[in-house]
């Protein structure tokens, strides 16, 4: 039995740019220690193999303490008796003459695949040959992945490292070497180790995205708990198991304000308090005279409650009053048309700020 | 719009009441305690419901019932031709809209809080609760509070603003307090936006120095690699330069000692010459003058040699003749040896040396021998000369090692000149490496990444997108306001001063004619009995008057022709008996065009009213 952990999409070096600069450089140590933590449980479960898919580093020009960090990982994996494989991904693609070539020499117990076209690295103990496609420029939108229906394996197992876009996603549909769910089950080998993708899922009966260790912003993918793979080879045959990090996460929570009070607004989320959380919350509907001079605070009422909070408002014009008999009354009617009026969506936000402001301080 | 009927249950002291308001007046009447407020509050409660203070609705701790139980009102009401009936369940904040169909029953219009708020705020035609009360709904608090003109201006536009307790002056300085705190104007502080400009400023020169920096880095690491390449191959190349010029100096050196070699041998050579010629000149010098020595005795011998020679030849005559008996034969050898004789004896073959030339030939000799010493060297010198040619033979054979090794005078010197400048090259490149090693040690460890730094300016970007949307939302919103403000006063100051004139001078029976608004609001000024406007200082009476006569101008205002109505609250506690009957004609008159619901503690006063309004109800409560 071959047991193997299955990594990728570290990104190291990310900005976290939707984090304020203190908490992102927070979040850049806790990426380390989350990468560290992986590296611990391969050495403490005495795995066979180490495959880390692709998008290592955030960028092709890495920091140098990055590609240290990366060096030392490997190398105390390998000392610990680990055989560890990468190959680069879209975001740190090889460059000839780049950083590749040269922690490929610092880490020489270790197997990146750099070169062109498929690669190989029989492990005869294990009766198994690793493949690896390491990501190049040159040749993204090509639909490599089928090529390899008819390689010829060698070896009882086999293993493909690969950093490419899951068509069936339904996301982005045709960037960085593109594959659907048939042209994986064609594929002769025993597990493909996916990267690029950000959360855990199987593809077909014989991939998986391992998923990133931890979230980047707040887009789909990055939401919610992270994890890595602990998978098995038996007979040819793989099983996977998605082993969680406890990492801060990023959460998006859409609320209506349509039919919500400010206190149960408030209620509903200091219910949720999680000091382990990013937390952005869009406020959409229509709200209250009442909630439109609330939420303008409200990043401050919540933010004791996590990790991180920001709201973001793509709220629909309140409901108020247009007759001309009050100064509010007017000030809203003249917002209201001028609002209408306005062509440009930018300005047009703005005149929907300034009639939530007048809002808030006419009912404060 | 008309007020039919209010039911409240476990409403404050209520446990469970109906009241009968179908009335253009309506006087409740009752000592204090005995549930006035409660149903001026419960009217409140129907049409609003409960909520913030703020608002303008009571809090649910003010209804609780004392006898416990869910508090409760019902409240039939007309308006617009149609009759409604709104239910609201207090306890879990429900309420149900009902309307009076054809069939004389209720339907159902909305369970929809929202909704009912919006169609009751729409139906009584005020923009919120606050404005109602703030209106319509007058308690003697409100006229007691006022204590000079100018309060009842800042408390019209409190009124104006339409949402409860702000101005717009408040609203106005809170903007300009918002502005203020993102950017400044002239001497102001520096707001956040000008802060983060300024923090714009400074990340965007420390990406720029880092991007820099990283360039420099990848530079700086493309030369170390480079240098760590040349360096050897310069030292290469010096050794291999300098080894060429030993070799080359090995041979001068050989050659020089070997040419030494040649030079002393040469010297030795001639010095044993010089000694050979001294020896041969002083044997020549020795044979001479022995030759001056046997000159003299040839000279001496040449006579006796001649004439012995003479003898000989007659001898040797004589025998010739005597075997050969020819004379012709004596004669011959008699004129022979006669001739040898004479010739012997007469021809001197040297001339004897003079006698100077003896002595400068003694003098030579003795010089020679004075020598003698280099004389003796000769045997050294032989064997000098036997070891230098040894040398000079192992000499030979060194240089013979050299066989081929020839450079050219410009080779040697293309070599030299080559050196040093390879030299220098490789002590510039080998400072220049360690240099450019430490700076880029220092420098990556040192350098932030510039992606890093780029993240953070993205989110310091958005948060000045986000600030200068709302500095732009502030501008639009006092631009808009000091619009609406010249718009507004334009519009309703005119009317309402008409209104408040009108009333005014009902109120004080024709003391006070006009009220004037317009002029330089919110400061309002009074005309005195000659005539004048003047900020005049009124009794507390007459204030009270005219913020009541404001008020009812205000509701009319403000309801925007829909007669709403007059909840009013004993306002006219601290009017004299003039005054009140003033009051009480003003009432019959706003009871023609609304319905008036008159809280009152006084019997006599509800007795007054009843008699002046004429069709009119009382609610008498005990």
């Amino acid at each position: 039995m071959i047991r193997f952990i299955h990594t990728s999409d570290w990104h190291l070096g990310a900005a976290f740019s939707v984090l304020p600069p203190d908490l992102a450089s927070a979040r850049r140590v806790e990426q380390k220690k989350a990468i560290e933590q992986i590296a611990d449980f391969a050495i403490s479960e005495k795995v066979d193999l180490f495959l880390a898919a692709g998008d290592i580093f955030n960028s092709q020009t890495p920091s140098a303490l990055d590609i240290v960090f990366v060096q030392n990982i490997f190398s105390k994996l390998t000392n610990s008796g680990i055989k560890v494989f990468a190959i680069p991904g879209t975001h740190d693609a090889y460059e000839a003459g780049g950083f590749w070539d040269k922690l490929s020499v610092e880490s020489s117990a270790s197997i990146i695949f750099t070169g062109a076209g498929l690669q190989n690295y029989a492990l005869q103990d294990f009766d198994l040959t690793i493949f690896g496609y390491p990501y190049r420029k040159a040749n993204h939108h090509e639909r490599v992945l089928k090529e390899f229906a008819n390689e010829e394996i060698n070896a009882k197992n086999s293993i493909l490292l690969f950093h490419g876009s899951w068509e069936n996603r339904g996301i982005e549909l045709t960037k960085g070497y593109p594959f659907t769910t048939e042209e994986i089950n064609t594929l002769p080998f025993s597990y493909i180790a996916l990267g690029d993708y950000h959360k855990f899922a199987q593809v077909g009966a014989k991939a998986a995205y391992s998923g990133a260790p931890l979230g980047l912003d707040f887009s789909a993918g990055e939401l919610g708990p992270k994890s890595f793979i602990l998978g098995e080879i038996e007979n040819g045959k793989t099983t996977v198991k998605p082993i969680e990090l406890q990492t801060t996460e990023f959460s998006n929570q859409e609320i209506d304000l349509t039919t919500v009070s400010p206190a149960q607004l408030l209620a509903d989320l200091s219910a949720q308090k999680n000091s382990q959380q990013y937390l952005r919350v869009e406020l959409s509907g229509i709200p209250s005279l009442e909630m439109a001079a609330f939420i303008s605070n409200l990043k401050n009422d919540i933010s004791p409650y996590f990790a991180y909070a920001e709201i973001k408002e793509n709220l629909a014009i309140p409901n108020v009053a247009e007759d001309e008999s009050t100064y509010f009354g007017m000030y809203c009617k003249k917002l209201k048309e001028m609002i209408a009026k306005e062509n440009d969506e930018k300005r047009q936000k703005v005149l929907q700020k300034a009639l939530v402001l007048g809002i808030g301080l006419f009912n404060k | 719009m008309k007020l039919i009927k209010l039911s409240l249950h476990n409403f404050r002291k209520f446990d469970k009441a109906e009241f009968d308001l179908d009335s253009d007046t309506v006087l409740i009447c009752g000592p204090n305690e005995t549930g006035k407020s409660t149903i001026h509050q419960g009217i409140i409660a129907a049409l609003f419901g409960i909520g913030t203070e703020s608002a303008g609705l009571l809090a649910k701790d003010e209804i609780k019932s004392l006898q416990g139980g869910n508090p409760a009102v019902e409240l039939l009401f007309s308006a617009q031709g149609e009759t409604y009936k709104i239910e609201r369940d207090l306890e879990k904040g429900k309420a149900r809209l009902f309307k009076k169909t054809e069939l004389s029953d209720f339907a159902k219009v909305s369970e929809d809080l929202k909704f009912i708020s919006q169609f009751i705020l729409k139906t009584i035609g005020v923009s919120s609760p606050a404005v109602f009360n703030k209106t319509a709904s007058i308690k003697q608090a409100d006229l007691a509070q006022i204590s000079n003109l100018s309060e009842i201006g800042e408390n019209l536009e409190k009124i104006f603003a339409g949402t409860g307790n702000i101005s717009l002056q408040k609203v106005e300085a809170e903007l300009d307090k918002l502005r203020k705190s993102l950017r400044k104007e002239r001497n102001e502080k520096s707001g956040e936006l000008d802060k983060l400009a300024e923090r714009k400023g400074e990340l965007e020169k420390r990406l720029f120095d880092a991007q820099n920096i990283a360039s420099e880095s990848q530079n700086l690491s493309e030369e170390v690699e480079q240098l760590s390449k040349l360096v050897p191959e310069l030292e290469a190349r010096i050794s291999e330069l300098d080894s060429l010029l030993l070799k080359l100096q090995e041979k001068i050196n050989l050659e020089t000692k070997r040419n030494d070699l040649r030079k002393q041998w040469k010297e030795a050579n001639e010095k044993l010459s010089r000694i050979l010629a001294y020896k041969e000149r002083k044997r020549k010098i020795d044979e001479e003058l022995q030759e001056f020595a046997a000159n003299k005795k040839t000279k001496n011998q040449q006579p006796i040699l001649a004439f012995s020679l003479g003898i000989l030849g007659f001898v040797l005559a004589g025998i010739s003749f005597a075997s050969l008996g020819t004379l012709a034969v004596l004669l011959i050898f008699g004129v022979i040896f006669l001739a040898a004789a004479i010739l012997i004896y007469f021809f001197p073959k040297k001339k004897p040396v003079e006698t100077d030339e003896q002595k400068n030939l003694l003098l030579e000799k003795e010089i020679l021998e004075r020598s003698k010493e280099n004389l003796e060297e000769e045997a050294n010198l032989a064997s000098i000369l036997e070891n230098l040619e040894f040398d000079g033979n192992a000499q030979n054979r060194a240089l013979e090692a050299f066989g081929g090794f020839n450079p050219s005078t410009e080779e040697v010197e293309k070599w030299k000149s080559e050196l040093g400048a390879r030299k220098k090259e490789l002590a510039e490149s080998q400072e220049r490496f360690h240099f450019s090693r430490g700076v880029l040690k220092v420098e990556r460890e040192g350098n932030v990444s510039p992606e890093i730094l780029a993240g953070e300016l993205e989110y310091l970007e958005n948060q000045i997108q986000e600030k200068e949307q709302l500095y732009q939302a502030i501008l639009v919103a006092q631009q808009t306001i000091l619009g609406i403000k010249q718009e507004y006063h334009g519009q309703h100051l005119p009317v309402l001063e008409k209104e408040v004139s009108r009333l005014f001078s009902v109120f004080t029976n024709g003391f006070h004619n006009k009220v004037a608004l317009t002029e330089n609001w919110p400061a309002i000024l009074v005309e005195d009995e000659k005539g004048n406007l003047i900020p005049e200082a009124l009794s507390q009476g007459a204030l009270d008057q005219l913020y009541f006569a404001f008020r009812l101008a205000t509701a009319d205002l403000l309801s925007q022709n829909v007669k709403i109505p007059l909840l009013l609250d004993d306002p006219m506690v601290h009017f004299d008996d003039q005054r009140r009957n003033q009051a009480i004609a003003i009432l019959a008159e706003v009871a023609k065009e609304r319905q008036v619901i008159y809280f009152t503690h006084d019997e006599e006063l509800a007795g007054k009213l009843t008699k002046s309004i004429g069709k009119s109800k009382l609610v008498q409560l005990v």
